[in-house]
């Protein structure tokens, strides 16, 4: 396929590509930073990636290292500081445990009480959907003072339920959910029950398997909200390190070095976006898909 | 194989009663439509039969047992569902086998992986396997066994309903409204295919529908259901020729039966607009007259009917001609040989008449009444009034 | 063998035989069942705080200590008389006003953009989409080394246009002989340049909403407008497009406002709310005095004005899709 030129075209491109600069500018200060070393950002010189000239390691010279002992190269020592200086890898791992758990039981949760709303006759279904409808008026982050107060008189913060629990319902997943369930058949929950199957089973064996796509959607939602919030954790977790979420290490990373280090910095932020950035742009479709289904209400 | 009663079902939502206390005995291996207009409760029966809905009042037999209160699981039924219902994210021969596999299998022994390992898990599963196979193949569907539903054709995927109906052996097939998501092709298809399923297992079948056409053409008996009442039950020869309501009179047939208003006087003489038509009620009064299409015949005198013709419509075997006639609101159909093709154009005047035999009377309430021929024979002035009128269409 | 498992199989079956229910009755009670985690979860969760934070309001309430006292109206008093109070509402009402429009109409703007291109519309979507994807927290922290007064690339790249015929903006002459703003740490820069970063992470998302929007525009109308004899681009997006996407528009604003109330990522990482109360942001201010200076009852009574706003907010969003957007 051939395109002619086109003024329309080209200034529509010049207008998006002056917009993608803007929008990647932080992005690549962030990688280029974190390949280069304190000298190169200090004098903004190095290019895009550093020379990756040697230098010598402040804290090696300090612990009385002769000099050519103590030659790193830029990007090995920035990132191997990102991993050194704080303990990256247990941020890393909290920040997986907290995201399936939450994702875990929002769906245990969610997926029964959406079947019940969109397929069981009950008394009181209307009300428990108009509740849930209100429910989603009320951002968690809005009542966190209060929650973070009744976790506290259960002596639960600074714990993974603390991180967790104000979670495990949301009111946007069984929303999401039923909707979805009302497209399926009633003929099919009929069939099923024909067959010898019990509510539970329809739930597990027919409703879940058959809405798989609204909840990857759901879980793509929920996974990035959670990996990226810096908010609730900051309120439960203070101290102790061991249970740092990613945001709440990279936060204390920079209160820890202050402003110099911002060669290992940079790595940190870069170890802590590049999870999801790289899923994303591997899925890209159902990311856009799943992050876009909350405009469906 | 069972037999199945309903004895004076009731079913009301609210304030609106679906089913007016319907009861219907059904023959252990008998084909049995239930028909009627959306809306008019037979669903509902079939449901209440099935175990999925509760009846407000009355009670279910099957095999002479009570089922009331029994689970769907447990009434030892199948059913095939107007949108199949077949598990999207299982393949054909899963979806076949998933009645068995429920019913043959512990709880433990359809856990995913660790299920296969337990005692006897294998052999129930083999067998599951070659009951399947048995099913498909009889249903010509052996080789879609692996694909998933979404793969399938509509004709293909009815296929697959029944086979999960199938396997199960059951005393009796529910089918509701099964053939309306297929084309007009494969439903006439699919419409012998059932019947002779029916022959072959032996089973009894319920079948609802609102085609009369699928009733007429499958069924040992049909049941005319309307506004939750229960109108007449019997073979379609008998729905055809005696209805013994107007409103079963009228669902039954493609073209409609011609429904003609009389007036009965007080000597029991049927007039049509005030002519006589030859015709006497012996029973009650006479207020409308029923003759279907192909009943009517074109005559020189002594007609019923004298009308003008609207439209004329060549289905090549047959000829349908319209006629607006007098006294009649509803254009009046007549079905004719092909060899009366080119006879007849628009415009003609038209004189028909009909056996009495082939005449149903229905009284005041709409009820079958007895209709009989007039002893005197027609008088001269009967055809004048006729012509008159003739003049004037 | 056999005998276990025909007595497993038959086992529920006659269970079920002994106990006949209705089959409206079961589902009515697996209804309940299954739906009633959810409605404890929700109370608890959800609406509970609610009430707390109502309660607690009226008090002088303070983590660890035994007593409680009522102080009637006094905190909403403080709220809506105290200075820094007032700073604000007006820094949230600000960011908010700024955040809104901007991202509302660049999203747009994108969307529309993208759509009329012959090639590269996924490269766009992708590039734009990803500040939503990226951990605000670190993005902001890398803004800020951005926007590093003398390290930082932004003032850099604004140095090398001195000199050059952009002096010619009185501004930017002023910033080239006294040097170029402290954006985070100048209190007129400071809520622009994190209203700036807000509209940065979030018009990516309003983008993806739109163009969502566009593809549920039925093609037939602008071939029905070309044929009414409407040419221009600006008519048909007027008669439309603009229209059509009534629905859309309605939802982003609403989720873009809600959101751009919640923020506090770049506010806590990088001003602290300052400097001079600059960007003190309702959130931070739930933050700072209700957890981290312990003054539970003013952290409430902010809570219970916030939700207001939210509410407000949603309830707007209601009336207007029930009253304007009535085409489908």
């Amino acid at each position: 396929m051939t395109y002619r030129f086109s003024t329309r075209q080209t200034l529509a491109h010049g207008f998006l590509i002056l917009g993608a600069i803007i929008v990647l500018l932080p992005f690549y200060v962030m990688i280029s930073t974190s390949f280069k070393s304190p000298a190169e950002i200090a004098t903004g010189t190095g290019g895009v990636f550093g020379s990756q000239a040697l230098f010598p390691d402040p804290t090696c010279l300090a612990l009385g290292g002769n000099e050519p002992d103590c030659l790193v190269r830029p990007v090995l020592d920035n990132y191997s500081q990102a991993f050194t200086a704080a303990p990256m890898w247990r941020y890393l791992l909290n920040g997986v445990i907290v995201t399936l758990s939450i994702f875990a039981l929002q769906t245990l949760v969610a997926v029964p009480a959406a079947y019940a709303l969109a397929k069981l006759k009950f008394w009181g279904r209307d009300a428990a959907f108009a509740l849930v409808l209100f429910c989603l008026l009320i951002p968690v982050h809005a009542i966190a003072l209060p929650l973070y107060l009744m976790l506290a008189k259960l002596g639960l913060t600074n714990s993974y339920a603390a991180l967790i629990l104000p979670w495990i319902v949301s009111a946007f997943g069984i929303f999401l959910m039923r909707q979805f369930f009302m497209t399926v058949p009633d003929d099919l929950i009929d069939a099923a029950r024909m067959d010898g199957m019990g509510e539970f089973a329809i739930i597990w064996r027919v409703m879940l398997p058959t809405a798989i796509p609204a909840l990857l959607a759901f879980a793509i939602f929920s996974v990035v909200a959670h990996w990226n919030d810096y908010f609730w954790p900051r309120i439960v977790i203070t101290g102790d390190r061991s249970l740092f979420t990613p945001p709440l290490g990279l936060r204390e990373f920079k209160g820890d070095l202050g402003g110099d280090f911002y060669g290992p910095m940079m790595a940190s932020a870069t170890v802590i976006a590049v999870p999801l950035v790289v899923a994303f742009l591997l899925a890209q479709r159902r990311f856009i898909d799943g992050i876009t289904l909350s405009g469906m209400k | 194989m069972a037999t199945i009663q309903f004895r004076d079902i009731r079913k009301s939502f609210g304030d609106t009663d679906v089913l007016k206390g319907v009861g219907l005995d059904i023959a252990d291996g008998e084909f049995l439509s239930l028909v009627g207009p959306s809306g008019c409760g037979k669903s509902t029966l079939l449901r209440i039969l099935a175990g999925l809905e509760s009846q407000t009042s009355g009670s279910v037999r099957i095999g002479g047992t009570p089922v009331d209160g029994l689970h769907a699981a447990d009434r030892d039924l199948a059913m095939v569902f107007q949108s199949y219902a077949l598990y999207p994210h299982l393949s054909v021969a899963e979806n076949i086998a998933v009645p068995l596999t429920m019913r043959r299998l512990s709880n433990a022994q359809r856990l995913p992986l660790i299920g296969r390992a337990l005692p006897g898990s294998r052999t129930t599963r083999a067998a599951i396997g070659t009951t399947v196979r048995e099913a498909a193949e009889m249903l010509d569907i052996a080789h879609l066994l692996d694909r998933k539903p979404g793969q399938l054709s509509g004709g293909q995927r009815q296929r697959v309903a029944l086979g999960r109906a199938l396997v199960r052996d059951p005393s009796a097939f529910l089918l509701d409204e099964p053939l309306s998501n297929l084309d007009a092709k494969m439903r006439v298809h699919m419409r012998a295919e059932i019947a002779q399923l029916n022959r072959k297992l032996g089973a009894t079948f319920v079948y609802v529908t609102h085609d009369q056409a699928e009733a007429m053409t499958m069924s040992d008996r049909i049941a005319v259901m309307m506004e939750g009442e229960l109108l007449q039950v019997g073979t379609p020869d008998a729905l055809y020729d005696h209805p013994e309501d107007i409103r079963v009179a009228q669902f039954i047939g493609s073209p409609a039966i011609n429904i003609l208003p009389v007036d009965t006087d007080a000597s029991g003489t049927i007039r049509l607009c005030d002519m006589a038509t030859g015709l006497r009620a012996s029973g009650p009064p006479i207020e409308h007259l029923g003759v279907r299409p192909e009943a009517f015949v074109p005559c020189e005198e002594g007609e019923l009917v004298v009308g003008r013709v609207r439209m004329i419509e060549n289905l090549g075997s047959d000829l349908f001609v319209h006629l607006d006639a007098a006294g009649v609101p509803m254009p009046v159909t007549v079905r004719l040989p092909s060899s009366a093709r080119g006879r007849i154009k628009v415009r003609d005047v038209m004189r028909l008449t009909a056996t009495p035999a082939r005449i149903c009377g229905f009284d005041s309430a709409g009820k079958a009444a007895p209709v009989s021929a007039h002893d005197k024979a027609h008088d001269k002035a009967h055809d004048t009034a006729h012509d008159k009128v003739a003049r004037h269409v | 063998m056999s005998d276990l498992a025909s007595l497993t199989n038959s086992g529920p079956k006659q269970q079920r035989i002994a106990r006949p229910e209705r089959p409206e009755r079961r589902q009515a009670r697996a209804g309940m069942v299954l739906f009633a985690p959810a409605l404890v979860l929700l109370i608890l969760i959800l609406i509970v705080p609610v009430g707390v934070a109502a309660l607690l309001s009226f008090t002088d309430y303070t983590l660890g200590r035994p007593s409680i006292d009522w102080v009637g109206l006094r905190n909403y008093i403080d709220i809506f008389t105290g200075s820094s109070y007032r700073k604000m509402i007006v820094a949230t009402v600000l960011y908010v006003a700024l955040v809104v429009p901007a991202s509302v109409f660049l999203g747009l703007g994108a969307a529309l953009l993208i759509r009329s291109l012959n090639v590269g519309q996924s490269f766009y979507k992708t590039v734009y989409f990803l500040p939503v994807m990226a951990s605000l927290l670190a993005m902001a922290i890398v803004w800020e080394f951005a926007l590093h007064p003398t390290l930082g690339i932004v003032n850099r790249t604004l140095a090398m246009g001195c000199g050059t015929p952009l002096e010619l903006w009185s501004w930017f002459a002023r910033s080239c002989v006294d040097g170029f703003p402290l954006w985070l740490g100048d209190r007129d820069y400071a809520l622009y340049t994190l209203a700036f970063i807000g509209i940065w992470q979030s018009f990516g998302f309003n983008m993806v909403l739109y163009l969502a929007g566009l593809t549920s525009v039925p093609t037939e109308l602008y071939g029905a407008a070309a044929m009414d004899g409407v040419k221009r681009g600006w008519e048909r997006f007027r008669l439309i497009t603009w229209p059509m996407l009534g629905p859309t528009t309605v939802f982003v604003v609403t989720i873009t406002m809600i959101r751009s109330f919640q923020v506090f990522d770049t506010v806590e990482a990088l001003t602290h709310g300052g400097p001079a109360k600059s960007t003190y942001v309702m959130i931070y201010a739930i933050y700072e005095k209700g957890i981290a200076q312990n003054l539970v009852g003013l952290g409430a009574a902010i809570t219970i004005l916030f939700l207001a706003f939210v509410m407000l907010i949603s309830v707007a969003q209601r009336r207007f899709v029930e009253r304007k957007v009535h085409y489908q």
